[in-house]
């Protein structure tokens, strides 16, 4: 029987996903999109996400203890349920890839030049099978205790980089313009990545009640860390300084010293991202096995995890081409994003609730 | 069956694994690498070849009994179109990988810099080893006779003194730590200045050594090492100097340029007659986009390092204000850029700078009984009257001679624009030539800490 | 001597000896079917004999002597095992009673009555009938520990537990009588988990002594030892220790339940009952504490914890265990809480030392070196310069040779065991780095991470932590910090994943209860007001809020 999630572990969970997608891409393309308007923005996202998460919350609160896929099952029967649990699957399959593959170039180009990139994606997606395969309450206690050592180290790296900070490349305030900035600045909300897995928790939870309380902690917490981040970028690079292919994270660790002893801390970096990273795809992975075994009423969901690694592993191999890769970074995750995490729910909780109230009121 | 099946698949995984990573690991392993510690650029007079000198540790040196040969470390120099190049014919010479990890320092010669060195900063930045915190040094000598006579007796470990002396920017103001992608970026900003640190031979050195670029061959070939070690050896004769005179006497050589008296007006740069070190680090190399246009003696370096909030305390001397004969040694300190200010009103820009410190008197002082509070005034005056002075001096040198905001004033400007573009129809780096400064000092900065002698002459 | 022998050849004469399966083999774990005491002691002789095979088992000793009680002669033979008994209980509470004093006692009609009847009007009632059985239980046998017992196999199992049996004609029971005297090993000082400020006695073979051990700490009538057998041959007793008012009855049910259903033929050791009753079968890190400290058993029983004792072994057996456990040493709760605590993070550093030390060091050395601080690096190069070998080959080596050293320093004679260090140490160390096998460094890595591995109180799970080392060596080898990094989330997540008697291996660190009911550091003795909450005990509170009543 499967064990009943606890708030911790949830918060973890979501905190998880939305650090690894903030380190690897989305800091990066929200500050080379709105240059020294980033802080402002994520100021902005931070809030709106805030919004956006109580108001999902708050609207999931009429099905308690139900997720998304029973909810929409509510709503269309089993077709519609099949429909958005197809869609679900293809998005989390296509995050997986990308996590994989963004991973595997920024390791190939600092550690493995000489390693075909077949073998460390492969070394990943393997490392993230044989944790599937312990079941699925592992994966969130073990998060829960990676999670607080991520967290803290954003907090470490910025307080390492203060001596190199220049405030003043926050200005000129706007960035790029208001329009450019706000507006269109605010699809860069993609970097509350873990909202996106939000609506999966409430039937594996001890508390179902409390997905408000939850939500709301995920966000703040998702949005402290965002703005430490592109606060650590923005104020240690001008904007002229984005050519590398390397996440910029990474990039800002290298300026950090103490003395002559504490130099090039990057590479202890790497192995707290390398946790991470690795759970991050085992939440993934998780959530696609289980919507599937939702989806399929299969009893077990442990026969899936080689075929959909090695899908995973198949589209993540053929993202070679920079501006394949640049093209889904940049534009198709996002729209994915804003239609799986927001549109997607919202049609479904307005109509279930629209639904269930004709039902009891006609 | 189906277990053996597993176990096979699983030990071939791991051989596999093994098998693909190893590649990378013996590549990376350190028993196949050198590590290059300093690397220094020169470009080959009436030539597109750049001769790249790199320096190695001499790992004798790290050694328990390790002898005076044993700690010269080792400086090879290649002659290629480009720093890839010479990386490439390096690796193929010495027979191992080069590792650029921890390099500490990268040279530039002032003749190769004043033709732009955009590419070769570039290529370093973006080089995955080099940390960017490496620091980077404009010679006004040749890069690699600088990289030679870096050494010195006081350690028997180079990189040592590579980690620590930009540092010494923070109790004398006469040097700055300028890290690799600091000077990039700035390179890059067309509003910006580029500093970096500029580095000379003592002067002395020059006459005991011979001077290398001159016997480089035009080819792009290896130049041969051996004139590189014998030549390294030359810094011997600084020890040698040294042993034989124990003490030594820091003398001032340069003529006084002005009115002022000697120890004001002093160059710290040509003040070592006699030194262990064949090189000094005082001042600081100017660029404009990035041309190397001009240098900043070590009062402007002190200037520019105040204003940049990198220096904790200094000593200057002036003019005692109450005989023109003596001098005063005043300790300045705890110290605050209280306000910087930009007026973009007119078609100049307008910089306000007004500093907040406190100083302190270290020497005795005759103040000929004068009242205490009469005589604080005098030096307060004094002391404001030669640091406004320095100051303007100064800011109208990177503004009116080169052009150059090195000291970021562009970003402090921005805050008065609401968008990039409002920044960019400004044009900055055009009315920054044009720009009026205005430095001003708080009251009251002499500390109490004064010990009179009435009366008495010393 | 003769020419033709000299010359002569003879063939080689082989011993040939082959095990083959057996006709006769018997693979039954059924009980064997239940058999009664005969009234006719003939009988009873009879089965005694064959069962014990008395012609050709030497110690199995049979008293035959006859009976007498109110003037009637019984056969009576007693059965027991020489060594296991102590002789002089048999001779004196036993015999003597049976053979000499039996007379004394026989009552008829004609005896006077009790003096005491007459003066205090007390009627006595005349026993009509006379009964052997109960005669000889109240009035005969002075012994504290006598049972009537009816099936033969339950007297064939106390007999070869020390007991000796009293059968006698006419009667369908049998006499099982304690009488234990077997020679065994006093209680003594821990051997493997010493401390310095902490009670010093520790468990010995004998079950009985243990229990007693249990007892004199906890001196509660709470506490319950359950006995149960396990291994049909060997029936060895094991013991199930409680609290009964704190402990939750479903870990009771469950613990009871997996022993009552192994089914061996013997049970040995404790380590073999713990494997027994695991349930993580593929991993092999314990889930079970296993402890030879009287102090540290009754400190988990008070936490609503089960010990179980097996005869025979001087360790006993704590569940359910968690990794904390592991790394905590009974002197803990003796100290002042600031050394508990540095102590604690001592051991936990030690952990993480003896596990990914030489793997770390491996991945610095191949793939970031730029970690390394420029002289330790050029100083590592100085003194690898002339070792032929790759660091993979050497740390191996030297693992291994430390291994060896280890192994042999366990069953190395004592006069001998000085000799072995030194050689140790010059081998190690001196001789190997001046033949430049091995650098110096590696010498200092490979010393921290056994130095380490020492500090880990349990040693079952300080072995894991050498085994797994070697894959986190392999992995750094392999991919430097990703491969160690993806195997340490691997590990972790092998570590949640398992269970000990229904509770999670890593709580509380990952508890997701409040977290308020255990806490990670050791807390000051007033401070202990709440029982572990993963363990889910029936008593919550073991103190209240101010426990120092002196004070507040």
């Amino acid at each position: 029987m499967e064990r009943k999630l606890g708030n911790f572990e949830v918060i973890n969970s979501l905190i998880m996903m939305s650090i690894a997608d903030i380190v690897l891409t989305s800091a990066g393309i929200l500050i080379k999109e709105v240059n020294s308007a980033s802080l402002l923005t994520s100021c902005l996202i931070s809030i709106l996400g805030i919004f956006i998460t109580f108001i999902m919350c708050k609207l999931s609160k009429n099905f308690i203890g139900k997720d998304i896929l029973n909810i929409s099952e509510y709503l269309g029967g089993k077709i519609l349920k099949t429909i958005v649990g197809f869609g679900f699957v293809i998005y989390f399959i296509l995050i997986l890839a990308l996590f994989l593959r963004q991973t595997s170039d920024a390791m190939q180009l600092i550690y493995y030049p000489l390693t075909h990139i077949i073998f460390i994606i492969a070394l990943l997606s393997i490392a993230t099978g044989i944790i599937a395969n312990f079941g699925n309450n592992s994966i969130f206690k073990a998060t829960s205790l990676i999670v607080p050592f991520l967290y803290t180290a954003i907090f470490l790296i910025f307080i390492g980089n203060t001596k190199n900070f220049n405030i003043d490349n926050m200005f000129p305030i706007f960035g790029n313009g208001f329009n450019h900035s706000f507006i269109k600045g605010l699809t860069n909300i993609f970097t509350f990545s873990g909202l996106s897995y939000l609506f999966f928790f409430p039937s594996k939870l001890k508390k179902p009640e409390e997905i408000t309380k939850i939500g709301l902690i995920f966000s703040i917490l998702n949005c402290v860390y965002l703005i430490f981040c592109v606060a650590d970028i923005l104020f240690l690079f001008s904007d002229t300084m984005n050519h590398s292919q390397l996440p910029p994270l990474y990039i800002s660790v290298r300026y950090i010293e103490f003395g002559t002893f504490f130099q090039r801390m990057d590479a202890a970096f790497i192995f707290l991202c390398v946790l991470g990273l690795i759970s991050a795809l085992n939440i993934n992975l998780y959530f696609i096995l289980e919507i599937l075994k939702n989806i399929t009423n299969l009893s077990d969901s442990k026969p899936l995890i080689f075929p959909c690694l090695l899908t995973a592993f198949g589209i993540a191999l053929g993202l070679k081409q920079d501006s394949t890769l640049d093209f889904l970074e940049n534009s198709l995750s996002k729209i994915l994003f804003i239609v799986f995490t927001f549109v997607v729910p919202l049609i479904i909780f307005i109509g279930a609730f629209l639904k269930k109230k004709f039902k009891y009121n006609p | 069956m189906k277990s053996v099946l597993k176990w096979f698949i699983i030990i071939m995984t791991i051989i596999i694994f093994l098998y693909a990573f190893s590649s990378s690991y013996y590549s990376q392993n350190i028993d196949h690498l050198d590590y290059v510690i300093a690397l220094g650029i020169d470009k080959i007079p009436n030539s597109d070849n750049l001769s790249v000198t790199f320096e190695f540790a001499n790992l004798g040196s790290f050694s328990e009994n390790a002898s005076s040969e044993q700690t010269e470390p080792i400086i090879n120099t290649i002659i290629a179109p480009t720093i890839p190049n010479a990386l490439t014919i390096m690796n193929a010479y010495i027979g191992k990988q080069l590792n650029l990890s921890h390099c500490k320092v990268i040279a530039f010669s002032e003749d190769f810099a004043k033709t732009g060195i955009l590419d070769e900063v570039s290529f370093l930045t973006h080089n995955i080893q080099i940390r960017p915190t490496t620091n980077v040094v404009i010679t006004d000598c040749n890069a690699v006779d600088y990289l030679k006579h870096s050494t010195s007796s006081l350690e028997q470990v180079l990189t040592k003194y590579y980690d620590i002396f930009p540092t010494s920017s923070e109790y004398t103001g006469y040097t700055s730590n300028i890290p690799l992608g600091r000077f990039y970026e700035n390179l890059l900003d067309k509003n910006s200045g580029a500093v970096s640190i500029l580095g000379s031979l003592v002067e002395n050195a020059d006459s005991k050594n011979e001077n290398p670029s001159s016997s480089n061959s035009q080819n792009p070939d290896v130049s041969t090492p051996s004139k590189s070690n014998h030549t390294s050896k030359s810094s011997d004769s600084n020890n040698t100097s040294k042993k034989e005179n124990e003490s030594t006497e820091n003398t001032i050589t340069n003529t006084v340029q002005n009115t002022r008296p000697d120890y004001q007006s002093f160059d710290p740069k040509s003040a070592i007659s006699e030194g262990d070190r064949g090189a000094e680090n005082m001042g600081l190399a100017v660029f404009k986009d990035d041309k190397y246009v001009g240098s900043l003696s070590t009062i402007e370096t002190l200037c520019y390092s105040l204003l940049k909030d990198e220096v904790d305390n200094f000593v200057l001397t002036i003019t005692s204000p109450f005989d023109e004969a003596e001098k005063v040694d005043i300790k300045v300190g705890d110290l605050s850029q209280l306000k910087t200010d930009i007026d973009i009103s007119k078609d100049a820009p307008v910089i306000n700078i007004k500093f907040n410190l406190t100083a302190e008197v270290i020497n005795v002082l005759d103040n000929q009984n004068t009242p205490y509070d009469k005589t604080l005034e005098k030096l307060n005056f004094a002391l404001k009257e030669y640091l406004t002075e320095e100051f303007k001096s100064y800011l109208y040198k990177t503004s009116r001679e080169y052009n150059s905001d090195i000291n970021e004033f562009y970003k402090i400007a921005k805050r008065k624009f609401i968008t990039n573009s409002d920044f960019s129809n400004y044009d900055w780096a055009n009315k920054y030539e044009a720009a009026e400064f205005n430095v001003e000092f708080n009251e009251d900065i002499i500390t109490t800490l004064i010990i009179r002698h009435e009366g008495d002459r010393v | 001597m003769n020419i033709k022998e000299l010359f002569s050849y003879h063939p080689k004469q082989y011993y040939n000896f082959e095990l083959k399966p057996t006709c006769n083999a018997l693979q039954n774990f059924e009980p064997a079917p239940k058999q009664n005491v005969s009234s006719n002691i003939e009988l009873n002789l009879k089965y005694i004999q064959s069962k014990y095979q008395t012609n050709i088992n030497s110690d199995i000793m049979i008293r035959t002597f006859n009976l007498i009680a109110q003037n009637r002669t019984y056969k009576a033979f007693l059965v027991y095992i020489d060594g296991m008994v102590d002789s002089k209980l048999i001779n004196d509470f036993v015999l003597e009673p049976l053979m000499l004093r039996s007379y004394s006692n026989t009552y008829t009609k004609n005896s006077n009555q009790l003096t005491s009847e007459n003066n205090y009007n007390i009627s006595v009632k005349k026993m009509t009938k006379f009964n052997l059985e109960n005669y000889i239980y109240d009035s005969l046998i002075p012994q504290n520990n006598l049972t009537k017992k009816t099936e033969l196999n339950k007297l064939v199992e106390s007999v070869n537990s020390g007991n000796c049996a009293l059968f006698i004609d006419t009667l369908e029971i049998a006499f099982d009588i304690d009488i234990k005297g077997f020679k065994q090993r006093s209680v003594d000082t821990p051997q493997n988990e010493n401390i310095i400020n902490g009670p010093q006695e520790a468990f010995v073979e004998n079950i009985r002594v243990n229990t007693s051990l249990l007892r004199r700490i906890l001196n509660n009538e709470n506490l319950i030892i359950e006995s149960m057998q396990v291994g049909e041959i060997s029936k060895t007793q094991v013991a199930v220790c409680y609290m009964q008012n704190i402990i939750n009855p479903e870990l009771v049910k469950e613990i009871k339940y997996r022993i009552n259903n192994i089914k061996l033929d013997s049970l040995i050791s404790s380590g073999q009952l713990a494997q027994l009753i695991e349930e993580n079968e593929k991993i092999d890190i314990p889930t079970l504490l296993e402890t030879e400290r009287p102090d540290k058993c009754s400190k988990f029983l008070m936490q609503g914890r089960a010990v179980i004792l097996v005869n025979g072994n001087p360790y006993a057996i704590i569940a359910p265990a968690v990794l904390i456990d592991f790394l905590a040493s009974p002197e803990d709760t003796n100290l002042k809480t600031l050394f508990a605590n540095f102590l604690k993070v001592l051991r936990i550093l030690a952990y993480f030392i003896t596990l990914l030390a030489p793997g770390m060091f491996i991945a610095i050395t191949g793939f970031h070196h730029e970690l390394l601080p420029t002289e330790l690096l050029f100083s590592i190069l100085a003194s690898r310069e002339h070792v032929p070998f790759p660091i993979i080959f050497e740390l191996i080596l030297m693992e291994i040779s430390f291994e060896l050293i280890r192994e042999s320093g366990i069953r190395v004679p004592a006069p001998i065991g000085a000799t072995l260090g030194i050689v140790g140490a010059l081998i190690l160390g001196d001789a190997a780095v001046s033949a430049h096998i091995v650098s110096p460094i590696l010498i200092i890595i490979v010393a921290i991470t056994g130095l380490s591995s020492f500090a880990i109180p349990d040693f079952a799970f300080s072995f894991h932590l050498r085994i797994y080392r070697f894959l986190f060596t392999l992995l750094g080898f392999c991919a430097g910090f990703i491969g160690i990094g993806a195997g340490l989330l691997v590990y972790i997540n092998m570590l949640c994943s398992m269970n000990s008697f229904g509770v999670s291996f890593v709580s509380p660190l990952t508890s997701s209860l409040s977290t308020h009911l255990n806490s990670f550091f050791i807390k000051p003795a007033w401070k202990y007001e709440k029982r572990p909450g993963f363990i889910q005990p029936k008593k919550k509170y073991a103190q209240p809020k101010i426990s120092k009543k002196w004070r507040y």
